[in-house]
């Protein structure tokens, strides 16, 4: 059993958990609500999941509190607040487990938290409703997958070349790994600025050598976590996954490739769940189609829309493979 | 699709034609095609039949309505046999039409309502061997046989005779026109809504073979009432089930329910079938076309007319595509250099925008800069 696997059978037991349902209709009217800029569409741009609806929310209140509203996306309701309050601490008890550098890295475990670049206290605590029992043992199952990701390996690696040097203040690193993930993400469509080549690919200094090594395994063991994480809240708010199939994908347009690897591009005529697509959100492919895309999980890395007189709706989504390990970037590990 | 130019059509798709006349050049064309067949009879078969051919065709335009479709069917007959050879490559043994016209005594309001049966059972027939030459992949083979058709069903088949067909039997056609729109990143096909009038729009285009498999559900634009278009988009891998008129009009065919299989076939079985039928009339029923030559007074004549023009024009030109393998189409248009002085290329477009970058750093900066 790979990691994707793993994840892939926990979907399933998360797909008959009774909460799900209440959770969606949050969704859904969270969705319908008419106005302009919906607080889907910041959360989406936040790419964190249930956590991106909550730091919505907080930044609402606060502008609202503070009279200074630049965009009214409306308040979450205490019965939506304390939902969503819920499923983020399920996804993020789910998390502890996978966080393992206790023995590496012990004070650095937060950095590979894909929370932890935002600041959010819970207050609503897990209920009855989260039927936990049941997915443990698939959960029990992805532990030891984490402990021989391939990024922990290089990590080890790392650690101890620069045992000794006085280079690694885990604490630093903690924001060093959320900084350069930041800059790999805002950089993942284009071409690698030389600076950022400079600090993460450095081949003369040694000490910088490993030390970039680090951070780039740091920051693709934490985004295979993310990877988890949204699989599993694709699983909780969709009904279905979006599938990519001769349904809905009319033309192959080929590929890209720059440092972080390859995109495929898709274009599709949207039927409906590929309306409610967002960047970040994983997507099935399954065209069989041998010489071109190989079928398999993909995140959403960009979607353009176009509707014209002449051609009618349509959509184009660029595609990053997730391979067995939930690695989207495994450039960053050689 | 292939542009050849011609101020007569007609002449020229004989003159392409009139090659195969030769034997020497029947024989080439098995050699180049990788069949070497020189079984001399069989050359002087096709050669001989395509000189046929062509007289049947001309003296079908000289004479009158009264025995011009039992001329064309002659002619037809001559042509599919040869087209048949030649993309077999062996010989095609026909001992009789493999249709027969059904016609039960009772009086006939208009001929649109005879009925005609293929009988494929001893399959050495005119229509099951061209079934087998123009469309293998079609399932009338299986299904065609013992199922009646009318004449009806076979004129609204007929692209080319659409907009008459409608006028004058108040039906609706067979056929959907296409538009096709392109642009250097994507590729649609749209009918104008009119077309389905009153029609379910999916479940009609589901009445076309295969569309569910190869297209997706048809989509409205979104400028409904100034583009009033159903927007029809092909799957990944899609097969287009777009043809093409002798005029180069694209369209879709609604199929016809036979013994519940939906059937379409290639417009030259329709055009055999029709002009069958109306040969026979003309051959065996003198008192009914006699009668109607003479005094129709619904209108269907002028259809029936159009139809044997059609057939003049494009059954050589089908002949020609099926033989060769390519869409011939032919123009009338003035041959004119390939002018790309209106065209903008991307290279113009960066030529421009360097242009008025210079401009505007001249004008702010004062900035003679030659390389921005």
């Amino acid at each position: 059993m790979t990691i994707l696997r793993t994840v892939n059978s926990l979907c399933k037991s998360i797909q008959s958990q009774p909460f799900r349902k209440n959770i969606q209709k949050v969704f859904y009217d969270l969705e319908t609500t008419g106005r302009e800029i919906s607080m889907g569409s910041i959360a989406s741009v936040l790419n964190r999941q249930f956590l991106g609806y909550l730091v919505a929310n907080q930044e609402a209140i606060r502008q609202r509190r503070t009279q200074n509203i630049l965009v009214d996306i409306g308040l979450l309701s205490p019965e939506e607040l304390a939902l969503l309050e819920k499923s983020h601490k399920f996804l993020l008890m789910l998390n502890e487990r996978l966080y393992v550098l206790e023995n590496l890295l012990p004070n650095a475990c937060k950095s590979i938290s894909p929370y932890s670049d935002y600041k959010y206290d819970c207050t609503t605590s897990i209920t009855d409703d989260f039927n936990l029992e049941e997915i443990s043992s698939s959960l029990d199952d992805l532990h030891p997958h984490f402990i021989n990701h391939p990024s922990i390996n290089v990590i080890r690696d790392c650690i101890s070349r620069l045992s000794g040097t006085e280079s690694i203040e885990e604490d630093t690193f903690v924001e060093h790994v959320i900084y350069y993930r930041k800059k790999v993400i805002e950089h993942s469509l284009s071409n690698l600025p030389s600076g950022l080549e400079v600090e993460l690919f450095n081949r003369r200094d040694p000490l910088i050598i490993y030390m970039g090594k680090l951070i780039r395994s740091l920051i693709v063991l934490r985004d295979s976590i993310h990877n988890v994480n949204q699989f599993l809240y694709q699983a909780i708010r969709y009904t279905k996954p979006l599938i990519l199939s001769r349904e809905n994908v009319f033309s192959f347009d080929g590929l890209n490739h720059n440092w972080l690897g390859e995109i495929f591009y898709l274009s599709v005529q949207p039927v409906a769940k590929e309306m409610y697509s967002r960047p970040g959100d994983v997507a099935i492919v399954s065209l069989k189609m041998e010489n071109s895309i190989k079928d398999g999980f993909y995140r959403i890395e960009k979607i353009d829309g176009t509707d014209s007189s002449d051609f009618g709706l349509s959509m184009r989504f660029g595609l990053r493979s997730i391979d067995e390990n939930m690695i989207c970037y495994p450039q960053l590990l050689s | 699709m292939q542009k050849i130019f011609t101020e007569d059509p007609n002449h020229e798709q004989w003159q392409m034609l009139s090659n195969f006349m030769y034997p020497a050049n029947v024989e080439r064309f098995f050699e180049e095609s990788g069949t070497e067949n020189h079984d001399k009879q069989l050359l002087e078969l096709v050669s001989n039949s395509i000189l046929q051919a062509q007289e049947y065709f001309y003296a079908a335009s000289v004479v009158s309505l009264n025995i011009s479709p039992l001329l064309l069917y002659y002619g037809t007959i001559n042509l599919m046999f040869s087209a048949s050879v030649l993309m077999l490559k062996r010989n095609v043994e026909i001992k009789n039409h493999g249709i027969k016209v059904e016609l039960d005594g009772n009086s006939l309001n208009r001929l649109a309502d005879i009925e005609i049966t293929p009988y494929f059972s001893t399959q050495d027939g005119g229509l099951f061997q061209f079934c087998t030459a123009f469309c293998p992949e079609h399932n009338v083979l299986h299904y065609g046989s013992q199922s009646r058709w009318t004449l009806l069903e076979i004129l609204g088949s007929i692209p080319e005779l659409k907009r008459d067909f409608e006028d004058c039997y108040n039906t609706q056609s067979h056929i959907i026109p296409i538009q096709v729109v392109k642009s250097q990143k994507d590729y649609v096909e749209r009918v104008d809504k009119s077309e389905f009038r009153d029609l379910d729009i999916i479940s009609d285009l589901k009445k076309i073979v295969n569309f569910d498999k190869n297209y997706f559900n048809p989509r409205l634009t979104s400028d409904y009432v100034n583009y009033p278009y159903v927007i029809l988009r092909r799957k990944i891998g899609g097969e287009q089930l777009t043809e093409y008129s002798v005029f180069g009009q694209a369209f879709l065919q609604r199929s016809h329910a036979k013994q519940s299989h939906l059937i379409s076939l290639p417009n030259i079985i329709y055009m055999y079938m029709g002009l069958f039928t109306l040969s026979y009339l003309s051959r065996y029923k003198p008192a009914i076309w006699s009668s109607f030559v003479k005094s129709d007074s619904t209108g269907e004549k002028r259809v029936i007319e159009k139809f044997l023009k059609i057939c003049k024009r494009a059954l050589p030109n089908f002949i020609l595509n099926s033989i060769y393998s390519v869409n011939f189409c032919f123009v009338n248009e003035i041959i004119e250099p390939l002018d790309l002085s209106r065209e903008l290329t991307e290279e113009r477009v960066r030529e421009l925008f360097r242009e008025e970058l210079k401009k505007f750093r001249k004008e702010v900066f004062n900035d003679n800069l030659e390389n921005c």
